[in-house]
């Protein structure tokens, strides 16, 4: 097992376009680490950089002690899983897992303890005399795996591994590969543009955009102190609203909206407001300082355990959606299943003081000073 | 309610209803316009079977022939089955010379057509940069010159290369003659593979050359099936560079030979038949043998998983 480094490592493709800027990232030994971001955010080109399958422009790649931007795929000891599989149609399971170890010279014997016991592993016993033509995706998917873990690797690469499975499919494959890592402790890279498996899967996430790294942290961290206005908005289903605000003299005012927070610094600037589905509520607010505003109802989604509504409200609201601020109309509440909501009506929504993110408008940057709450 | 009223709901209340009675016309009036569509495509099938196989058969019918009975009868079948024209043929020492040389020519240029197309195939699918589009286009550039144009300036760099040997000459040419067609087919193959197997392989220790063994050649079954099929065919028939190249009987190949054989037997046109069927037999048996790999081919250039 190792450890992976990234020192400044930039990628500039042939054509200029820069796919990874000065990526700084620190992978200790046994994380299971997750790259997430929007398509073309330069995650996979990362992914690839530490398989050796692209060249780094600038910087360095560290894994374990050892810098490996001019070493061989092959000598790197590490393991890929492709978002195709990437399985050899012309070979059985059994040769496909068999393939690395033959590579490497083992032993026949060796090679077919090595795959019994990663076949067991992956309850594949039972598969290994069929061809990848003759298995479903999620057998398919898990033959990709084993083909990566019978080599013991000193880490495991992962692009996207789940897309081309069905939801109820991803959902069970996910838990596979959390109690995969938890048994085996092998150092993983995993790229992945679905915020939820960055969310459920990874001791950390690294959020990527237009190839600069945005915020590293825990989920947790992520979801409740995002740096900027578009992690804020990535991460979270459904994402996080956003409101044009201002702070006028230290209170923090939503344009359009009833009620003002104080305690902020005695500044006047436009800011972005965000506000986690959740964090609404029904009705006027409640102790505390809090902001409020009239909605109507346009969209309600009863998912069973909790209750979806859009809302539609004169505030504008904001997308940060590459890079543009657009004016959208809707915000987004998450209520209980038990909720009774109906198209249409008409209620008062607020939020407390707390459950407030503040953005500079300009950079996106969240505002460092939180307020004091009451 | 008058007599005719009467009449007419007592019609009404026995007969089928309006809409069951047309349902049953419709479904007869389909019914025939199927039979009359199916008759019309095996028909079509059956005239096209017949105008290909027509002459084949015909000249089966003339090579079971004697020569009286062709100049009395030529279109007709033959009165008995009768081989003796092809015994005369097969016992003719100049035709096995032929067919040995045309074993020789064609037994060696198709392995090297074959093995260095799809070597090059491959490097110019996955390897070349733009380096290779030049390449590329220099292959398919030579699909496009019709070989006439080219046949005495290849001549002559052949002599000027101190090539005698008609055999050598031939496999030589020969093997640059398809080349074209072979690389440009190698390569279509190759591009459809996913790179990520050449990837995934790459990163599990194999090296560039072991990618192209163990992983893409297993997966190019069917294309070089194809390639040395197609190949051996053409060849196998190439008449037009036998005649310019060869300057002696000894090199001879079959349908160089088969020509002076016509002309030794001016008017014994049953002995020429059998003659020309014998020599198709080998192509006929090659192509019967791969042609399920050849239509998977065909097929699969046409369908994407």
């Amino acid at each position: 097992m190792a450890s992976i480094r990234f020192d400044g490592v930039t990628k500039r493709f042939k054509d200029g376009t820069v796919a990874v800027d000065d990526l700084h990232l620190d992978v200790p030994d046994g994380e299971f680490i997750i790259l997430v971001g929007p398509s073309g955010c330069g995650k996979t080109t990362a992914l690839r950089m530490v398989a050796g399958l692209e060249d780094v422009s600038e910087g360095s790649i560290v894994l374990g002690n050892r810098v490996v931007n001019e070493v061989e795929p092959g000598h790197r000891d590490v393991a890929m899983v492709f978002q195709n599989y990437a399985l050899f149609p012309h070979m059985t399971v059994y040769d496909n897992m068999a393939f690395p170890l033959r590579m490497r010279g083992v032993s026949k014997p060796d090679v077919a303890s090595g795959v019994g016991e990663a076949a067991k592993l992956l309850g594949l016993e039972e598969l290994l005399r069929r061809r990848p033509n003759q298995l479903s995706g999620g057998q398919r998917q898990r033959v990709a795996m084993g083909r990566a873990i019978v080599r013991h690797p000193a880490a495991f690469l992962m692009d996207e591994p789940l897309s081309n499975l069905d939801a109820k499919l991803r959902t069970e494959m996910r838990a596979e590969l959390a109690r995969l890592h938890r048994r085996l402790g092998v150092t993983t890279l995993y790229v992945t543009h679905d915020q939820t498996e960055a969310m459920t899967l990874g001791t950390r996430v690294a959020v990527m955009r237009d190839g600069v790294m945005q915020q590293v942290g825990t989920p947790q961290e992520l979801y409740r102190h995002p740096r900027n206005s578009f992690v804020a908005r990535f991460i979270g289903s459904p994402p996080m609203n956003l409101m044009r605000g201002e702070l006028v003299d230290g209170a923090l005012e939503i344009v359009g909206a009833a009620g003002a927070v104080s305690g902020w610094p005695a500044e006047n600037r436009s800011v972005l407001v965000g506000i986690r589905p959740e964090a609404w509520h029904a009705g006027g607010d409640g102790a505390g300082e809090s902001v409020s505003l009239p909605a109507v109802v346009e969209v309600v989604e009863e998912l069973g355990a909790e209750t979806i509504v859009h809302f539609r409200h004169q505030a504008s609201a904001v997308d940060v959606a590459d890079a543009n601020v657009v004016d959208a109309e809707t915000f987004v509440a998450r209520f209980d299943g038990n909720a009774t909501v109906t198209v249409g009506e008409r209620m008062e929504l607020s939020a407390s003081a707390s459950a407030l993110h503040v953005f500079d408008a300009e950079t996106g940057e969240a505002l460092e000073t939180t307020p004091v709450t009451a | 309610m008058t007599t005719a009223q009467r009449e007419t709901a007592a019609a009404s209340a026995t007969a089928p209803m309006w809409d069951e009675r047309t349902e049953a016309a419709s479904h007869r009036r389909r019914r025939a316009i199927k039979l009359l569509r199916e008759t019309a495509r095996y028909l079509i099938l059956a005239i096209a079977t017949i105008a290909a196989l027509y002459p084949v058969l015909w000249m089966l019918a003339v090579a079971m022939k004697t020569q009286p009975e062709y100049a009395q009868d030529p279109m007709g079948l033959p009165s008995h089955i009768n081989f003796d024209n092809f015994s005369a043929v097969l016992s003719n020492p100049d035709v096995l010379q032929y067919f040995r040389n045309s074993v020789i020519v064609v037994g060696a240029a198709v392995p090297i057509v074959t093995f260095t197309a799809v070597l090059a195939g491959y490097a110019l699918a996955r390897l070349w940069g733009r380096g290779g589009m030049v390449i590329l286009f220099i292959f398919l550039f030579s699909e496009l010159v019709p070989i006439s144009i080219v046949a005495i300036p290849l001549l002559l760099t052949i002599k000027q290369l101190g090539i005698n040997s008609g055999i050598l000459r031939l496999i030589c040419v020969y093997s640059v003659l398809m080349m074209g067609f072979a690389v440009l087919l190698s390569r279509a193959f190759f591009r459809s593979i996913p790179e990520e197997l050449r990837e995934a392989a790459r990163l599990d220790g194999c090296s560039e050359f072991g990618v192209f063994r163990r992983i893409m050649v297993p997966l190019a079954r069917s294309p070089i099936t194809l390639i040395a099929v197609i190949s051996f065919i053409v060849l196998w028939n190439e008449l037009f560079l036998a005649v310019v190249l060869l300057d002696s009987a000894a090199g001879r190949t079959l349908p160089l030979g088969l020509t002076e054989f016509k002309g030794r037997y001016a008017t014994n046109w049953p002995t020429v038949s059998a003659a020309l069927l014998l020599s198709a037999l080998p192509t006929l048996i090659l192509y019967g043998a791969f042609q399920g790999r050849i239509a998977n081919q065909f097929s699969r250039s046409t369908t994407r998983e």
